[in-house]
């Protein structure tokens, strides 16, 4: 369970290198198949289908995510190797692409299409497979944090409290801005 | 037999109050500190004696002891740390 909530400070680097560059060619590949876009490591938005727009969005979220994380790990501890954080944000993305065709069962599908259309006209129903839908997505969201978390404090030697709030709060300036970087 | 090295009551470090010759039995008393490898704990005498063992290598610690780089680094210097508290208590 412990190797399965923080893979960084149980398997070998390479190993974990190679599976995150694989996840990265998987991203790319469910985005375009599924029409999703990484705007930044924590959204997703629907998308087209131009391959070159997809690996646009997908390169620069990662990248602005590795250089501001690695950044901040460097301010913790000198010592924080760049590998390390680029193995965390690699692996830590992958339960976000695994919910790339549970939102396309058509059920869901249908019920997103019809909120994009028209938010205000929400029927019950539709709001109970919303719940149902979100309900589904969360332990994969919360895996995803808990990769993140998990891989930086093993890669940064993190134990201070408040570096673990400012973690946050710079996961949620790098989700804030990345979409402002580097525009197309 | 294990070094006790931790008073067993107050949990202090103990120290050296006696040695002896084996071969002709001649002791000496006095107050002697232990060496700081000495006050360390066996965990951490095992961790210091496969580092050297491994050649001063930490990635071929992590790998016989089948975790990570970042994690074996982590524990050297968490070791590194008390050791620099135990020769230099502020």
């Amino acid at each position: 369970m412990k190797k399965l909530f923080n893979p960084i400070a149980h398997f070998d680097d390479k190993k974990l290198l190679a599976i995150g560059l694989a996840s990265v060619v998987l991203n790319l590949a469910l985005g375009y198949f599924f029409g999703f876009k990484m705007i930044s490591i924590l959204k997703f938005a629907p998308s087209g289908s131009d391959p070159g727009v997809l690996a646009f969005f997908l390169l620069r979220a990662y990248v602005v995510a590795i250089a501001v994380l690695y950044l901040y790990g460097l301010l913790i501890n000198r010592k924080t190797r760049f590998l390390d954080i680029v193995n965390t944000v690699l692996i830590a993305i992958i339960p976000a692409i695994l919910v790339f065709p549970i939102q396309k069962i058509p059920v869901f599908a249908e019920i997103l299409e019809r909120i994009l259309k028209g938010p205000l006209e929400v029927s019950p129903s539709d709001l109970t497979m919303l719940l149902l839908l979100a309900l589904v997505m969360l332990p994969f969201m919360v895996y995803k944090i808990a990769l993140l978390l998990n891989g930086f404090k093993t890669a940064t030697h993190l134990k201070a409290w408040y570096h673990v709030v400012l973690f946050f709060v710079i996961l949620l300036i790098i989700a804030s801005f990345t979409p402002y970087i580097f525009k197309l | 037999m294990r070094l006790p090295i931790v008073c067993p009551s107050c949990e202090n470090i103990l120290k050296v109050s006696q040695m002896r010759c084996s071969n002709c039995d001649t002791s000496i008393s006095g107050s002697f500190d232990l060496p700081v490898l000495l006050r360390l704990t066996q965990e951490e005498q095992e961790f210091i004696l496969n580092f050297f063992l491994s050649s001063g290598s930490i990635k071929e610690m992590a790998r016989q002891a089948d975790i990570s780089y970042p994690t074996m680094r982590n524990k050297m210097d968490d070791l590194i740390e008390k050791i620099k508290n135990l020769t230099n208590p502020s």
